[in-house]
């Protein structure tokens, strides 16, 4: 009776981590490249350094030609926004971009401004923020999130500064202090900032929190750390008294539910970059999958089941994603 | 006594006249070096070069703006 009852357990336990395992165990989804509309060499670029989509355009920020290349969802080259120079509507760097309803917002960060378009390309408006920006998120119509590294040893400074559409500043968050190394603040500070409900995510590529949920006044809800599963990549940076980090994605987007982060791989050169593989995380940060890519991406966007991403010869490439057998 | 002070004020506000310029500009180099710095470093981030390269990129900026914090002192 006793030895009964003890094989029933057994099966109860395997069938429960059976069960625990397929429901969990991140699936392998794979896409099918779509043959774009439109000339090849229109879909190359110099210095692509930004990648975002609504719901019927694609938008590439190149910052080597200063200007904003808009497609359409099959590829074809329909206008540009901006232009070099100091002028109304112009940038000298646009090092950053956000999109809205209907509205663009680009980051110059050589002008110290932010400059406002209407997605089908007119100049609307414009704010100066005094200091050279790193990211930018358009939260709202009228607010507006712009990053800024700390200078070599500047200690107790912020990382994430809110202004207003006026250009007003409305609140800082995320304390930092740097250290004497920019290569080592470097992997200390990267990061992404995508935008969730009107309210910012910053995502950070090194170390061992992978999203950090902000509120509407730039406070921690919650963080992300990656899950046992998530492909991370340790290595030793080329830097005396840095041990091993953690190195979690080479960029990063957000759709629907989930969180799209290119993985770390080696390049050809030796060196650590982009690889062909994306790992799918939800808002949990549970790993959902990972996509295999026939080659590396440097960037991507992503709509239900079309992936738009640059490759590494700079090149845009769209993909139709689906679910392996 | 009075003629000791009013010179020593002179002499101290003739100092303080030589001196300030050359605060001045010391401070605005120094401002141009860590504008520099910046400009170096925007440029290693958006280079989309390897990590290992980004990271050497970003040590020579350090070097260069230890180099022009020397020449502006």
């Amino acid at each position: 009776m006793k030895t009964k009852l003890n094989y029933r357990l057994f099966f109860v336990a395997i069938f429960i981590l059976f069960v625990r395992f397929f429901s969990f165990a991140a699936e392998k989804w794979s896409v099918r490249e779509v043959r774009a509309a439109g000339p090849e060499e229109e879909k190359f670029f110099s210095r692509p350094v930004d990648l975002e989509i609504d719901k019927e355009r694609v938008f590439i920020l190149d910052s080597q030609e200063s200007t904003i290349a808009v497609f359409s969802f099959e590829g074809k080259r329909l206008y540009n926004i901006g232009k070099y120079g100091r002028g109304p509507g112009e940038f000298i760097h646009p090092a950053d971009m956000s999109l809205g309803e209907e509205e663009i917002a680009v980051l110059d960060s050589e002008d110290f401004k932010v400059l406002l378009f209407s997605t089908a390309g007119s100049y609307k408006d414009g704010f100066r923020v005094g200091f050279r920006g790193h990211r930018l998120l358009r939260l709202s119509k009228d607010k507006f999130m712009i990053s800024r590294l700390p200078r070599q040893k500047e200690n107790n400074t912020f990382l994430l500064y809110c202004f207003d559409r006026q250009g007003k500043w409305q609140f800082q968050a995320e304390k930092v202090s740097s250290t004497e190394s920019g290569a080592y603040d470097y992997f200390l500070f990267q990061h992404w900032l995508v935008k969730l409900e009107e309210k910012a995510v910053l995502l950070k590529p090194f170390g061992s929190e992978l999203a950090i949920f902000l509120d509407e006044n730039g406070r921690r809800t919650k963080t992300l750390k990656p899950t046992p599963d998530y492909p991370t990549l340790w290595f030793k940076p080329p830097l005396s008294r840095v041990k091993n980090i953690q190195g979690l994605f080479w960029s990063a987007a957000l759709s629907g539910d989930n969180f799209y982060f290119i993985l770390p791989g080696k390049m050809e050169d030796g060196d650590l970059g982009p690889s062909n593989r994306v790992a799918v995380v939800n808002f949990d940060g549970q790993l959902r999958g990972v996509i295999t890519f026939p080659l590396t991406i440097s960037k991507l966007a992503v709509l239900k089941n079309r992936i738009f991403v640059i490759d590494e010869a700079a090149q845009l490439r769209l993909f139709d994603l689906f679910k392996s057998d | 006594m009075r003629q000791v002070i009013g010179v020593a004020l002179l002499v101290l506000l003739a100092v303080g006249l030589l001196v300030l310029p050359l605060v001045v500009a010391a401070q605005s180099n120094s401002d141009h070096c860590y504008d520099e710095w910046e400009r170096c470093r925007a440029r290693a981030f958006e280079s989309d070069a390897g990590w290992f390269k980004t990271a050497l990129m970003l040590t020579i900026c350090d070097i260069a703006l230890g180099k022009c914090l020397l020449k502006a002192a």
